[in-house]
C-alpha cells in the first residue's frame, strides 16, 4: 500500500512542510548511521592485542606476534564491506572523507612499519596505535560519536603511559609528548573535543 | 475631492506596509511547496547522492509519481539525474545541485518566517 499523501499534488501547510522536512532528514540519517559493529569489533581487537602485547613485555611472555590477528580480522571486514556496498543505494556526505582517512591510515601504517623494520628502530606497534587513534579521533569527531572520542582519549593516555614506561626512543617519546601537550592544550582552550 | 488629499499618504503607507509584509513573509517556492518534491529534496540534501530506489523507499511513493516529481525538480535545476547501468540493470542516481541547496535553504527560511514564534 503506497502512501496516499504523496499521490495528490495538494500543497502542505507550513507546519506540515517543516514536519515533513524533519521526518525525511531523520529517515535518511537513520539509513546512513552505521550501527558501529565494525568499529566495536576493531576496537575490541586492538584493545586485546594491545593488552596481550603489554603482557608479553611486562611478564616477559611470548605469544608470537599478536598483531597478526588484525590481518585475520581484515577478511570478514572486507567480506562485509563488499556485501554492504552492493546493497547500498546512496552515498552519505562523509563517506568519501571516511574512506580517505582509512586509506591514509593504512598507507601510513605500512610506511611506518617498513621504516621501523628497515632501520631496525624497535617496536612499531605503539606508533601504529597512535595513527589508529588519530583516525578514530577524526572519525569520532566527524560522526559526533562519543565512544570513539572517549576511546581516543583512552588510547592517547595509555600510549603516554606505555612510552613513559618503556622510554625506549627519546625522539619518539618527545614527539609524542609534544603531540599530547598540543592536543590537550587545544582541548583546554577550545573545548571542542 | 478633499478626501483625495488623504489618498497619497495612504498609498505611500500602503507601499511601505506591503514591503514590510513581503520582508516578513517571503513567498514559498512553488516547486518545493509540494509534499513529494519536498520529501525528495529533504532526502537529497541529507546525502551526497541517492538512487531512485532509495528515495522511493524513504518516501513510500509510487514509482510513476516519484519519477514525474523528480523530473520537475530536474527541470527547475534543483537536482541532477544520471541514468546508468549496474549489473545490466538500469540505475537512476539523483543528486542535489547548488541551486537546489540554495532554493531549499530559502524555502526553509521562508517557512520559518511564517511560524508564529518568529513573528512575535
Amino acid at each position: 500500500m503506497k502512501d496516499p499523501k504523496y499521490n495528490g499534488e495538494e500543497a502542505p501547510t507550513h507546519q506540515q512542510s517543516l514536519d515533513l522536512i524533519n521526518e525525511m532528514i531523520s529517515k535518511a540519517k537513520k539509513s546512513y548511521t552505521s550501527k558501529g559493529i565494525a568499529s566495536m569489533v576493531w576496537g575490541s581487537l586492538i584493545t586485546f592485542c594491545g593488552l596481550a602485547n603489554w603482557v608479553e613485555i611486562h611478564f616477559k611472555k611470548d605469544f608470537g606476534d599478536v598483531w597478526l590477528l588484525t590481518l585475520i580480522a581484515l577478511i570478514p571486514q572486507i567480506y562485509f564491506s563488499i556485501k554492504e556496498k552492493r546493497s547500498k543505494n546512496f552515498i552519505a556526505h562523509n563517506e568519501i572523507a571516511t574512506n580517505y582517512i582509512w586509506i591514509a591510515f593504512t598507507l601510513s601504517m605500512f610506511i611506518t612499519s617498513y621504516y621501523f623494520s628497515h632501520f631496525n628502530l624497535g617496536n612499531v606497534s605503539t606508533l601504529i596505535m597512535m595513527l589508529f587513534g588519530i583516525s578514530t579521533f577524526i572519525l569520532g569527531g566527524m560522526n559526533k560519536f562519543k565512544p570513539m572520542i572517549v576511546g581516543r582519549h583512552l588510547l592517547l593516555g595509555s600510549e603516554c603511559m606505555f612510552y613513559l614506561y618503556l622510554f625506549r626512543s627519546r625522539c619518539i617519546t618527545y614527539g609524542r609528548l609534544w603531540f599530547i601537550c598540543m592536543a590537550y592544550t587545544r582541548h583546554y582552550f577550545m573545548g571542542s573535543f | 475631492m478633499v478626501y483625495l488629499h488623504g489618498l497619497y499618504p495612504a498609498l505611500f503607507y500602503g507601499v511601505v506596509l506591503k514591503k514590510v509584509w513581503l520582508q516578513m513573509f517571503k513567498d514559498l517556492d512553488p516547486i518545493l511547496h509540494s509534499q513529494l518534491r519536498l520529501a525528495a529534496m529533504s532526502i537529497l540534501i541529507s546525502v551526497k547522492e541517492a538512487e531512485f530506489t532509495f528515495i522511493k523507499e524513504q518516501t513510500n511513493a509510487t514509482a510513476g509519481n516519484l519519477s514525474v516529481q523528480l523530473n520537475k525538480l530536474k527541470d527547475a535545476g534543483y537536482i541532477d539525474i544520471t541514468k546508468q547501468f549496474k549489473n545490466n540493470y538500469p540505475l537512476t542516481v539523483c543528486k542535489i545541485t547548488d541551486r537546489g541547496i540554495f532554493a531549499f535553504e530559502e524555502y526553509v527560511k521562508a517557512l520559518r518566517s511564517y511560524m508564529p514564534e518568529n513573528n512575535k
